[in-house]
Order: structure tokens, then sequence, then C-alpha cells
């Protein structure tokens, strides 16, 4: 029987990017989340290589209303900041941001830091960038070992980035690095797009995996439970299989709920709370 | 018999949706189309804009200039949190108050002429008026920079799923006239304007020569669309600019994501359908 539980789900913020940070938190803590992924965007949570906002006040807000902060994604594939430049001086810049990203996620308590490798361009060779992958999250991963994060490396789209668009190419960089300062995180949308599955991703990677972008999509669009195409209790069946207790994080994106991102929200954790186990009567 | 035109030297290409592209390539495609005119968009993996600084201005400069391309327009990235015009929080203020000003010292430094902006937008679970007094504020002391800097703002409308603010030509018209400055003129975007049902008349109606940049583009009235994809009636447009003497530039500002995985083909496209119109020998 397909379960999970109330705290692995974790809310994301990305379709209240039209309203306040306390409007957000209402509205998260209302459809029943215990646990959030706190994405370092504007107006929510700003910052750049050189400010942040005050994680301490961001995680009392978090806290008073029943909630934790389980991990941080800083801004890592819209904006300037990313993992896989070519270009030095961006890369400099780029991981100033990321140690600074890594200190906020500590303050707002949590010890898990999520990432892509954004930054290569298409008229680039492939092994070009994906070598400098490598190199970049060996960088990466020596900062998270110093400031006692661990990474989480998720694919994405092929409209993002050159590489890690596929499991090959994820798990590529986390073998290669094997530090247990660096892990996967399951994006399922990137993973439709890829004409991948869950089972795939779970029989490379395994334990490797300590996070999840969980969604519903066609494979494009983050979506809502059940405005998507994917296939909801046997993706969890493949979770219970492979015995995933990690988190599964709830990263709606898509425009159409930017209007009413707390009803997106109620709808959403309706359609996933049929699977819960653990529950007080 | 005349026929409605336009002129090469107007077509402003841009850069968005080349975006998981080097600008190299970019400015390298663009010129090899016969495009000679681009309105740079500010944002990585082309242009490293921030609240402290920006970076290689004149090296970015030289290479459109290299191969026979005017960077006419910049337009830093300002729909896209955090860069706004309308941020609330005190900290947040003061950072995109140094990211805009950095933009315009960019735009004059790679030679451009105007800088596109729009209102921002102000959280949806706020009193407009209050964003709109933020919106004005910031825009006038952006406006006086420009001024000093010797560049024109052009403000442009947003969609209604985009802003409370500046969306409609009326609200246009009302910024316009509360920043009242002369480095502070207004572009249409063909988008923002189907998507309220106005016309091209109306608004060369309400602002005559004061209209000074376009982002034209094809649409539905949704999207921003390469010429052919979406349902407007190019040949009528273009009347229309020739019917109000409309010399300014026609930035081809095309965003959907659809165009990221092949832009080459997408241009190609859209330059065929505008040279249609173009003042030569077709």
């Amino acid at each position: 029987m397909a379960h999970i539980k109330r705290e692995q789900l974790c809310a994301l913020g990305i379709h209240y990017i039209m309203y306040s940070l306390d409007y957000m938190l209402d509205g998260h803590a209302a459809a029943g989340y215990k646990n959030i992924e706190l994405i370092g965007e504007a107006p929510h949570f700003y910052m750049d290589q050189a400010h942040s906002q005050d994680p301490v006040e961001v995680r009392k807000k978090v806290e008073a209303r029943g909630m934790k902060i389980a991990l941080f994604t800083p801004e890592c594939s819209c904006m300037q900041w990313r993992t896989n430049y070519a270009d030095q001086d961006a890369h400099l810049r780029s991981m100033e941001y990321f140690k600074r990203a890594m200190q906020v996620c500590r303050q707002l308590g949590a010890n898990m830091m999520l990432t892509n490798a954004c930054g290569g361009t298409l008229d680039e060779d492939h092994d070009v960038a994906f070598d400098r992958a490598i190199r970049h999250f060996e960088e990466l991963t020596r900062y998270a070992k110093d400031a006692g994060v661990i990474v989480a490396l998720e694919s994405v789209r092929p409209q993002e980035s050159k590489v890690c668009i596929t499991l090959g190419d994820v798990a590529g960089v986390i073998e290669a690095i094997d530090s247990p300062n660096l892990g996967a995180a399951l994006d399922t949308v990137a993973m439709g797009v890829a004409g991948e599955t869950p089972r795939q991703w779970f029989k490379r990677l395994g334990k490797k995996i300590i996070h999840t972008h969980f969604v519903d999509g066609r494979p494009y669009s983050h979506l809502v439970w059940g405005d998507g195409v994917f296939p909801l209790e046997r993706y969890i069946d493949v979770l219970n299989e492979f015995g995933y207790e990690g988190f599964l994080g709830q990263e709606i994106t898509d425009g159409r709920y930017y209007e009413n991102p707390k009803a997106a929200d109620q709808r959403n954790f309706r359609a996933l709370s049929k699977f819960f186990v653990g529950e007080e009567e | 018999m005349s026929y409605p035109t336009i002129c090469r030297n107007q077509v402003d290409a841009m850069n968005i949706h080349w975006a998981q592209w080097s600008l190299d390539t970019f400015f390298d495609y663009e010129a090899s189309l016969g495009i000679t005119g681009i309105e740079l968009w500010g944002a990585m993996p082309h242009v490293w804009l921030d609240s402290m600084g920006y970076y290689d201005a004149k090296k970015i400069r030289k290479k459109a200039e290299d191969r026979g391309l005017n960077i006419n327009v910049f337009c830093p990235e300002n729909v896209i949190s955090p860069y706004q015009v309308n941020p609330q929080e005190p900290m947040y203020v003061d950072l995109i108050h140094h990211y805009f000003e950095n933009g315009i010292k960019f735009a004059t430094e790679v030679g451009a002429k105007y800088l596109s902006i729009n209102s921002g937008w102000g959280y949806w679970n706020e009193d407009r008026q209050e964003a709109w007094k933020r919106s004005r504020e910031m825009l006038r002391d952006l406006a006086e920079v420009a001024e000093h800097e010797g560049i024109t703002l052009t403000l442009e409308s947003l969609r209604p799923q985009e802003s409370q603010l500046v969306v409609t030509l009326e609200d246009t018209k009302r910024m316009f006239d509360e920043v009242n400055s002369p480095n502070f003129k207004v572009m249409v975007d063909t988008v923002a304007m189907s998507v309220s049902n106005e016309s091209l008349d109306q608004w060369f109606e309400t602002f005559g020569a004061d209209i000074c940049n376009m982002h034209f583009i094809d649409c539905n009235p949704y999207g921003h669309l390469i010429w052919g994809d979406g349902d407007r009636d190019l040949g009528s447009w273009v009347a229309t600019l020739n019917k109000y003497h409309y010399e300014g530039f026609l930035g081809q500002e095309i965003t959907e994501e659809r165009y990221l995985l092949d832009p080459q083909a997408a241009d190609l496209r859209n330059f065929h359908n505008l040279e249609r119109y173009f003042n030569e020998e077709i």
C-alpha cells in the first residue's frame, strides 16, 4: 500500500512570488505542511553574493507557524548565480554566493542545500561542460564540508542547462566526487522530460538520493498533483519499494497558480494526504 | 503606390530566447542575418549586472561593433525577482536602486540610447496606491540618474498577470505624467497592448512623439512570439507606424520557452517575415 508521512512533504513558495513572505508561510501552514524548502529568491528571501536577508528572523517566522525549514535552495538557474560557468570571474562570484548560501542554510536551521549544474551554454561541447561541472562540484563539496552542509544536485530541463539534464550526468558527477557531502535530488519534471523513471533513478543512485522535487508534470511544467499526467500512486510505490524516507519537495512553479497560490497548496496537499500514514487519530 | 515599410535599422534583435547560448553565438548569428541593431537584455550568461556593479561593458560593445551591430537599447532584467522597480523591504529597496543605477551606467557604456523599464509589480496583497507611489518615486529617482548619464528611460506596460501597476495605456499615461522628466519616455509593448485590448493608433494618439521605442512582436494576444507564430496583422501595424511617422526601434522581445533550444531557426523565420516590409528592394 503506497504510503508517505506528512513530515516528508516540503512546501515550496515559488508560486507565491507575487505575495509577501508572511502570506506565503500562512498559506503553507494552513494547507497542513510541517516542513518547507525555502527558496533564496526575493521577495521571500533576498540574497546575492554580498548580501542576505536576516535568516534568524525568517526562521522564527517559520517556527512560529509550527513548521521547520528542511532545506535551503538558493536561486541557481534564472538569475546570474550558477554553478557551471565557463567564465572564471562569473564562476568566482557564483562561488561566493553559494558559500554564503551554505552559511544561510545553517542559520535557517537546515543542513541541506539544493542546486543544479546550470551555467554551461548549448554551443559548448558536452564533455567540456560536464568535466567542468565535476571540478566545480568538487569545489562546492569542499565548501559544504567546511560549512557542515550536504549539497543535493538535481537535474533540470534542456531549456535550462547544457549538462546534468539526465540521470547519467547527475550520477556521473556524484560518483566521480563520492563524498558524504554530495547527494542527488530527483526532480520528477526533469526526469519526465528526459524520458526517465523514478525506478531508474533509485536503481542507479539508491541511498545517494537525498531529496526529491516530487511534483506532477505533463511532463513539462511543475504542477499541482492532479493537473499533470504522472501516476502518483505508482510513483509513491517506487519510493516505498526503495525505502526512500526523505523529503518530497512540492515545487509548484506554473504561472497559473500565481493568482491564488493558497488554493494551489490546499489542493496539492489534499491529493497527497490520501497516502498519509502515522497520523494521530 | 506606396507600401507600408520599415527600415532595416529600426529592427533590434534581442537575446532573451538566446539565454542558453553564448553572447558571441548570438551576435554572430544576428550579423549573418543582416540585422544591424540590438536591444541587449542584461542577464547572464550574457551580461552580469547587480547592485554592486557590472562587468565587461566595453568588451561587449566592441564585440557588437566588430560585427557591424549597434546596441541601441539596453533592457536590464526587470521582470524576475529580485530585479523589479517596486521592492518593498528597506534593504531590498536600496539594493535595487543601485541595480538600476548600474544598469543606466552600463547602458551608456555600451552606447545605448534607451533603457527599457517597467513599473514593477508590488505585492498582490497590498494597497495599489502605496505600491504605485513606490514605483513613481523609484522611477523619478532613476530618471534623474538617466538625465545625469545622458540616456532616456522608456516605460513599457505589463500584462495584468505581471503587475497591478502600469498595465494599461491609461496607467502608462498617468505614470508618464507623474514622473514628468525629459529623460522619461514611453515604449509600446505590443503584447501588453494586445492583452489590454488597446490599439496602436490609441497609443500614438495619446503619446505621439513621446513613443521612443517598442517591443514590436507577434502574439495571440498572449505570448511574446516571433512574427508568424501569433495572429496579429503585421501589415496594418506597419501602416500605423508610417501613419504616425514612427522611426524608432522595433525590439524583437521574443521570450517563449519554445524558442530556447533553437533560437537561430526562430530568428531566421522572424527576420524573413519582417524583411517583407523593408524599404529596400525585395
